[in-house]
């Protein structure tokens, strides 16, 4: 076991006092357009799955039905799932890199309320009726320029107005013009939010007759992202990551769920125009990871920390950020889960004030409710 | 009823209590687990559920520790398949995984055994929290995204008095429903919207009970037994594929987004595929069921005479804002 606990965090602190003596850096938007995609992993995300440590015989035994026996090479201290291709070739260009022993400050292992926190970003479940990235969005003034590529509005992305959502149909709508005598009706009977709805449908660019593959879903959002006037923001989920049982190694049903990731992935980047891909940003999102030790019907439990799988132009550099925490059993969480000592609306504010070019401060006050986050920007994303 | 749910074959297969295994049971000390290297161990799942969707909910601030006890109050209890393709099998106590000793769920202590489930769970049923549970959701689904504390007391009362009888709990809602009607107009999710279109609209649909009585357990459902299925699913209401593993939204404005609104376009526009020949002749089918149906019929005709076609007819009544609320 080679790896020790980083520096990570006291580096980050320099940062911040370098931003500090500045008197705040300049924000001044630069013109480019640049995009922030979030994927959300529903189910909990077994970050020790995707990125396992290397040469811990503590973790391998502790797994052995269910460790992988094959993998994609990442660093000296951590190996790659294999499902994840794409995100391999783009971490060979200095396009992809991942955060690890991270997570949400919530311990509770609910499904429930986990996946409800992901997105409201709250510490209690079912309080807030917005998402971090909607009051993000908010914050930043993109009013009508987030897409979610699914069918209700995931919670994620509300709380700033006029967002679109694409999942086709694959029929035709009926005629505009009696689109017309509804939306009058919507009109007469001040029904605001139904009319804003439908007034995105009559105006967007997107074929409904389509299928609903998630490749298809991932390059229509990539070549509305590369659009100089398209939305700025996309989301997209991806179901199944709770195997309680028959987890699977190098092949099963946590690899197929990592791999309708990489295809997500795959589908953007070559659906974006080269510009714009340059200028995005591709977060994963996952409610908690999975417990160390394999459970006696070859799956894992709910547990705490799990990784970020971060891709796109604006990635600082392929690399592993971690203050890794250890898997020694008094390493633990709880003594059973991998430990989160990075928390991750850290990394997401530090996202959204990159992508959105919003002063850090500014988000962590409307955003995360002046929470003290350290501004992880400059360490992980280009400016 | 929590009790015989929490014990059927289904629950205790695909939540994974057949594999809990409590550290302290006969199993535990077994030769093969130990050449194995298989140590007994609880799986959460079933007993997480219990205390989070069926009975109390989170906001009786139970802990981790409260979920591990009630897991190994649940150990033993396991599915045993079928010899029969297809079919479910029985739910037995096996004793060998039991957890030994007492455990404390809430405060409360419970005896090693078989039959500390259902004492549990007669205390988690009749817990404050369970009551104030059910009449918020209850209200929440029927009348209003924010109920009120006198809305849901008379369901409330209504549970105490019953000692959780159903029956009188859904008596008592419908009870306040109607009570509130006048002063909550509530977006409807898209299955009571399309239950509402095939009722007002008298479509042939949903497939009659003779139909959906056919299907034969093991065999493949018809297409025209599955459409029900698919046309929830393409509305986004899926009857049992919700995004969130709670369930679907009871709020209203979680159902409103374009694609959401799509999909009630195409099929209030598909809806007229249902219809039946003789509604179709009628030349006063329209007038009639607008009147049946509508606060204001004569504002309504003109809005839907302004098409001449059926299909744009339909289309326009069932996306009327007066048809979307209820």
């Amino acid at each position: 076991m080679k790896i020790s606990r980083r520096n990570f965090l006291k580096t980050t602190a320099l940062t911040s006092l370098y931003f500090a003596g500045f008197g705040g850096a300049s924000y001044a938007n630069s013109g480019t357009k640049k995009n922030l995609v979030i994927i959300m992993l529903r189910g909990g995300m077994d970050g020790l799955c995707a990125i396992p440590v290397k040469g811990d015989k503590n973790f391998e035994k502790l797994r052995s039905k269910i460790n992988l026996d094959r993998t994609l090479k990442l660093t000296s201290d951590f190996d790659l799932h294999p499902a994840l291709k794409t995100f391999k070739s783009l971490w060979d260009q200095n396009l992809s890199a991942a955060v690890h022993a991270t997570n949400i400050p919530y311990t509770g292992r609910s499904h429930f309320d986990g996946q409800n926190l992901m997105e409201s970003g709250g510490k209690i479940p079912y309080q807030e009726k917005t998402g971090w990235l909607g009051r993000g969005m908010k914050t930043a003034g993109l009013t009508g320029q987030g897409l979610a590529l699914a069918l209700p509005m995931p919670l994620l992305i509300r709380g700033v107005p006029m967002n679109n959502n694409y999942f086709p149909v694959g029929r035709s709508l009926p005629y505009p013009t009696t689109l017309e005598l509804i939306k009058q009706a919507y009109k007469d009977h001040d029904e605001k939010l139904l009319s804003d709805n439908l007034e995105i449908i009559l105006n967007r660019d997107f074929n409904n007759r389509s299928r609903d593959d998630a490749w298809i879903l991932a390059s229509s959002a990539g070549t509305e992202l590369s659009k100089p006037d398209g939305p700025k923001v996309a989301v997209f989920e991806v179901d199944g990551f709770d195997t309680h049982a028959a987890q699977g190694a190098t092949d099963g049903a946590h690899a197929d769920c990592l791999s309708d990731y990489d295809n997500i992935v795959r589908s953007l980047k070559s659906s974006m125009s080269e510009e714009a891909f340059n200028n995005t940003l591709v977060l994963t999102l996952t409610e908690f990871g999975r417990t160390i030790k394999q459970n006696s019907s070859n799956g894992t439990e709910h547990g705490y920390g799990s990784a970020i799988l971060m891709a796109g132009g604006l990635v600082k550099k392929a690399q592993v950020h971690t203050d890794w925490p250890g898997l020694k059993k008094k390493e633990l969480f709880e003594g059973r889960d991998l430990n989160s000592t990075i928390d991750s609306r850290a990394i997401y504010a530090s996202a959204m004030s990159t992508v959105f070019d919003v002063d850090f401060k500014k988000i962590t006050k409307y955003v995360f409710w002046g929470e003290n986050l350290p501004n992880l920007s400059d360490k992980l994303f280009k400016a | 009823m929590v009790y015989d749910v929490t014990t059927s074959w289904a629950m205790i297969h695909h939540l994974d209590n057949s594999e809990s295994a409590g550290p302290k049971s006969v199993t535990a000390g077994e030769e093969w687990r130990r050449r194995k290297k298989e140590p007994a161990t609880i799986n959460e799942n079933h007993g997480r559920e219990l205390l989070e969707l069926h009975t109390v909910s989170p906001k009786a601030g139970y802990t981790q520790e409260d979920v591990i006890q009630l897991a190994y109050i649940m150990t033993g209890w396991q599915h045993r398949w079928s010899k029969k393709n297809l079919e479910t099998g029985n739910v037995w106590f096996n004793s060998e995984y039991h957890q030994r000793g007492k455990k404390t769920v809430l405060g409360k202590e419970y005896k090693k055994g078989k039959k500390a489930l259902a004492s549990v769970i007669k205390d988690l049923v009749n817990h404050p929290n369970c009551r104030d549970f059910v009449a918020e959701r209850l209200c929440r689904y029927l009348i209003t995204d924010e109920p009120t504390k006198d809305m849901k007391q008379p369901i409330i009362d209504a549970f105490k008095k019953s000692d959780g009888h159903l029956p009188e709990i859904h008596k008592a809602a419908i009870k306040v429903a109607f009570d509130y009607n006048g002063k909550y107009k509530k977006f409807q999710t898209p299955e009571n919207w399309l239950i509402q279109v095939a009722k007002i609209a008298d479509l042939n649909w949903p497939p009659s009970p003779e139909l959906m009585d056919k299907y034969e357990l093991g065999q493949r459902p018809f297409d025209s037994q599955r459409e029900p299925e698919w046309i929830l699913q393409n509305i986004g209401h899926h009857p049992y594929r919700a995004k969130q593993p709670n369930g679907w939204s009871d709020h209203s404005d979680d159902w409103i987004s374009p694609e959401l609104l799509i999909r009630r376009l195409v099929y209030a526009k598909a809806s007229y595929n249902f219809s039946k020949m003789e509604n179709n002749k009628n030349a006063a089918y329209y007038e009639s069921i607008v009147e049946k149906n509508f606060d204001n019929p004569s504002k309504i005709m003109k809005y839907i005479n302004q098409k001449n076609r059926p299909v744009e007819k339909h289309t326009l009544l069932f996306n009327h804002p007066e048809f979307l609320k209820a």
